[in-house]
């Protein structure tokens, strides 16, 4: 072996007890306990119907109250959805969704914007999202993430265009939220 | 063998107007069968000349069935090689508009010919553009090697079939009626589907034999022979994702029938494995069919998800599945995972990073760039290096780059095979981690069509000079957190922090120099697809083809003034 060899594979195994290099960190973990938290919280079927009304009040309100063109059907498959990152990665049946919603082409302008944002902060709000950051704020450019408690993430941002994004946090499905304990494992074969 | 130019000309029309005439002729036979039925003997009638008029008119009636039969049989092999034809015309038309989008001529001879080169290159992309021109022409020899390979198909299945009928080889099949002796001639011909390329075959190889086959015949592929195009470079992403969904179940079922076989060898043999080997097999199997169950999960997430490569004949089982669609997405990014990556432990995390960086290079696109779509596969396509002292001493040792250098061999068809097979070329961008990235980089020292490079948290890309790299200048992308040991190892080639020409992106918490929004910072080797980073948010933005939103910086630490390459020693 080389003296590089010998550091690569001290450095290796080093980075992978500090750090973990892969992926499987919370393979071990204490899966009954999250998913008993994660059954404190909706299902992910309830969160999406609630967050879609919301964009959907949020998008007509924008339309209605500001003048901008409406947002289109982009013709993109609109939510995506994947395993939950972090704690929760090791409940399979936890997910966090995606959803994409086609930009209004017309941008709000730097004094509409007050307003524009206050609309949408109150509809956010109704529905939990009171969390409110600045992301960008400069003329002609605005962007603001509304979170709520459970990790969701409400984008809305004006540029060249007018956008609102949104993303879950982590919640069960609801076959495993009605069933109330992760589901047995079922044989390999 | 059929010559390119008279294969331009081939037309489905001519043989379909052929079926047409032997259609209606058969027909006319067919309409002859009550006259058949009407010249039978009376039962009243015996004797010797009722018995020869019977056998007289046997002989007639197995002389017309054979004759609608033979008939029928041109038929089916006429509308066959019409369908083929068409399919044949597809190919064709593909590698014509190819080559004359991009200034290429093809000759009668099938020779490809640099008719018009793009000039006045500007001086920094003459040898991107080169690498481009040289990739377009070999796809266009293999697309049109295909073209003919198909071609000579059809033309001898059709001649063999017509000899066939000519000679009266195409018996009636016991029929005693014409309508059956019709349909006993149909089901004894059929023209071959032309196999796939020989072994693996070069991504325009098999994009060429695919454009060759009609979509009858595409489907019949998929449904039969679903082991020929899952995991060929170069075939549409949607037809793979198809035909590995099938492979998944019947691999499924097959290996749980190997590992009931193996356990039952162990529980009937007193000494276990011990001179079998039957349990580290049934190790192998139920690694397989994790894989599988983490590869299930994962399809069955909300949206959209291709599986555009799955494969268990290695030790342990590869696969890479998309978010988005790989065929019709303006911009695809492939990231290759390091260390310790595997199906059944990293498939759902990486995915869910994939997802995730695919949202926010949407979102980021909507609001700054043209609003195109994004995909993002998860290539767990090789035999990476695993943190088991096995692992450690094997051929897969994360010590040494033979495991790279074996999955750049997979990556780099994986990658050309993207450009391939779509209809217009994608932004495409590979993502390295780790050692992912010391695969990705020996690959992209092929000539991939990869737009943009990010390497993160890397031991070396397997070089110690930006030119190797066969990627636009200025479109190599080095991202290194704090405290990230693995970035200054500098073991398969230099530290990348120190290579002349390659682009330096911020890991550390950072204010972006244009719209001033605050991205979190990372540390360490394993946290640079965390969302909300500025690694990832810089990932984002190259992904989505927006180089002039990376936020620039270095991270260098003590650890990069000991990475410092010697002059002369690399």
């Amino acid at each position: 072996m080389t003296i590089r060899a010998a550091v690569t594979a001290v450095t290796c195994a080093a980075a992978l007890l500090v750090s973990g290099c892969g992926p499987d960190q919370s393979k071990d973990g204490d899966v009954n306990a999250h998913f008993a938290e994660l059954l404190r919280r909706p299902d992910i079927e309830r969160v999406q119907a609630d967050y879609l009304a919301m964009v959907e009040r949020i998008q007509s309100g924008l339309v209605r109250e500001i003048g901008i063109e409406p947002f289109p059907d982009d013709g993109d498959e609109p939510v995506s959805g994947s395993a939950c990152p972090g704690e929760f990665s090791a409940v399979p049946e936890a997910e966090v969704r995606r959803y994409r919603f086609g930009a209004s082409p017309t941008p709000i302008d730097d004094d509409t914007w007050p307003r524009a944002l206050r609309l949408v902060g109150d509809l956010a709000a109704e529905r939990g999202f009171d969390r409110q950051d600045v992301v960008v704020d400069r003329p002609g450019d605005h962007e603001v993430a509304f979170r709520d408690r459970y990790g969701a993430e409400l984008i809305f941002g004006t540029a060249e265009n007018t956008v609102v994004s949104l993303s879950t946090g982590c919640h069960l499905t609801r076959e495993a939220h009605e069933r109330g304990t992760p589901a047995p494992e079922e044989p390999l074969y | 063998m059929v010559a390119f130019g008279d294969v331009r000309r081939w037309r489905p029309e001519p043989l379909d107007e052929a079926e047409q005439q032997l259609k209606s002729r058969c027909e006319r036979l067919l309409a002859l069968a009550d006259e058949f039925a009407d010249m039978a003997i009376p039962e009243s009638w015996t004797g010797p000349a009722a018995d020869a008029a019977g056998a007289r008119r046997t002989r007639l009636t197995d002389r017309m069935e054979r004759l609608v039969a033979g008939t029928s049989a041109a038929r089916t092999a006429l509308m066959n090689a019409a369908d083929a034809v068409i399919g044949l015309r597809h190919a064709v038309t593909e590698a014509v508009e190819l080559a004359s989008a991009n200034g290429f001529a093809l000759a009668e001879d099938g020779t490809v010919r640099d008719a018009a080169p793009p000039r006045a290159v500007p001086a920094g992309q003459v040898d991107e553009v080169q690498r481009e021109r040289q990739r377009l022409r070999a796809e266009l020899v293999d697309r049109v090697e295909q073209i003919i390979r198909r071609a000579d198909d059809i033309d001898s299945d059709l001649a063999t079939v017509l000899d066939r009928v000519a000679n009266g080889d195409v018996g009636d099949g016991g029929a005693t009626t014409l309508s059956a002796a019709a349909e006993a001639g149909a089901t004894q011909v059929s023209l071959s589907i032309t196999e796939p390329p020989a072994g693996k075959g070069t991504p325009g190889d098999n994009a060429g034999w695919w454009d060759s086959l009609s979509k009858t015949e595409q489907r019949w592929v998929i449904r039969q022979h679903p082991e020929w195009i899952g995991n060929r470079d170069g075939v549409p992403f949607a037809a793979r994702d198809e035909a590995n969904r099938a492979r998944l179940v019947t691999e499924k079922a097959r290996l749980q029938e190997e590992a009931r076989r193996l356990r039952a060898d162990l529980d009937d043999n007193v000494f276990g494995g011990l001179f079998t080997n039957a349990d580290a097999r049934l190790d192998q199997v139920e690694e397989k069919l994790e894989a599988i169950r983490a590869i299930e999960r994962t399809l069955t997430r909300p949206g959209e998800r291709q599986l555009v490569l799955f494969d268990t004949t290695p030790e342990r089982a590869e696969a890479a599945i998309a978010t988005g669609n790989v065929d019709t997405a303006d911009h695809v990014a492939v990231f290759t995972p390091g260390l310790t990556s595997n199906v059944p432990d990293s498939m759902a995390k990486y995915d869910s990073a994939m997802d995730q960086l695919q949202h926010r290079a949407t979102d980021e696109l909507k609001r700054y760039g043209d609003g195109g779509s994004v995909a993002t596969v998860t290539w767990i396509g090789y035999q990476a290096p695993q943190n088991t002292l096995g692992s450690y001493l094997g051929d897969d040792s994360v010590l040494f780059d033979d495991a790279a250098r074996a999955g750049a061999e997979k990556l780099t068809p994986f990658l050309q095979g993207i450009d391939t097979a779509r209809d217009a070329d994608a932004h495409l961008t590979a993502l390295g981690h780790s050692y992912g990235s010391t695969t990705t980089g020996f690959a992209l020292q092929q000539n991939t069509g990869v737009d943009d490079a990010v390497f993160f948290g890397s031991p070396g890309i397997g070089t110690g000079r930006i030119e190797d790299l066969a990627v636009p200048d200025g479109h190599a992308t080095y991202i290194e957190a704090k405290n990230d040991v693995v970035g200054d190892l500098g073991a398969f080639g230099i530290d990348p922090s120190h290579l002349d020409g390659m682009r330096h992106a911020e890991s550390g918490e950072a204010r972006h120099p244009e719209d001033g929004r605050v991205l979190a910072g990372v540390t360490g080797h394993s946290a640079y697809l965390d969302d909300g980073s500025t690694s990832q948010y810089n990932m984002s933005v190259i992904v989505g083809g927006m180089p002039d939103r990376v936020v620039q910086g270095e991270n260098r630490g003590i650890g990069d003034i000991g990475s410092w390459p010697i002059p002369g020693t690399y």
